[in-house]
């Protein structure tokens, strides 16, 4: 898939663990799993809205088109 | 498309069928032309007609085609049960049984037709109208609203797929 998610990188950056992140943002850790590990079809605004807030970043941060 | 001409071509000719209701049955009129074809096919059997053979044949080919049919159906029925309808198996049974059901009511229809050929040496070329043409029309469409279910199925597993991975 050309999307790439770069979420691992911030997460590591800021010094946030998936777990919180899940909670924060309110979705399950199965759900987030699948986000990094990039075999999500497609985001919600709602969600990437809610992690460029837990992690003050911008969209384009998280998502690269390679 | 060619599911919609199907049922609209069946129940034009079954339309008419309704007349025999309303002048055949009160006068009794009902004649035994079933039965004297059948005494003496067992009789002469191995001087049958040419046709009449063809006709053999392409029945036990349909209706181990119809056995087929039913054996996927059965399997995607399995399905049914537990109303797992978004499972793989169960569009790709229903598929090949909506398959086998058109190749079904192809072969009745040349089962037949064959008898119907066979016919021109007792009583010459005539036209006939009857409750047997339905039956291979009926079929088709029976075959073709599974494969159209099918589809529906497949597409609503791709849906529910793509859904369940959204974040």
């Amino acid at each position: 898939m050309p999307i790439e998610i770069n979420l691992d990188t911030i997460l590591s950056e800021r010094d946030i663990k998936g777990k919180e992140l899940a909670e924060i943002v309110g979705i399950t850790e199965a759900n987030l799993s699948i986000l990094r590990s990039g075999k999500a079809k497609a985001v919600r605004f709602s969600t990437l809205e809610a992690i460029c807030d837990a992690l003050n970043c911008q969209p384009g941060d998280i998502l690269k088109y390679v | 498309m060619v599911l919609k001409n199907l049922i609209d071509l069946l129940f034009i000719l079954m339309v008419p069928g309704i007349l025999g209701f309303i002048f055949i049955l009160p006068f009794g009129m009902f004649n035994n032309t079933i039965g004297n074809v059948s005494v003496n096919g067992y009789e002469d059997v191995m001087n049958l007609p040419f046709f009449y053979w063809v006709a053999v044949i392409i029945g036990m080919f349909t209706y181990s085609m119809m056995l087929f049919a039913l054996w996927f159906l059965k399997k995607s029925a399995r399905f049914f049960m537990d109303n797992n309808l978004l499972k793989e198996p169960v569009s790709r049974n229903l598929n090949k049984s909506g398959l086998f059901f058109i190749i079904t009511a192809v072969g009745a229809m040349g089962s037949y037709m064959a008898i119907w050929i066979a016919s021109f040496d007792d009583s010459g070329v005539s036209l006939q109208y009857g409750s047997n043409l339905f039956i291979p029309l009926f079929l088709a469409i029976i075959g073709l609203f599974f494969k159209m279910v099918a589809n529906t199925l497949t597409n609503a597993r791709l849906l529910k797929e793509e859904n369940d991975l959204t974040i």
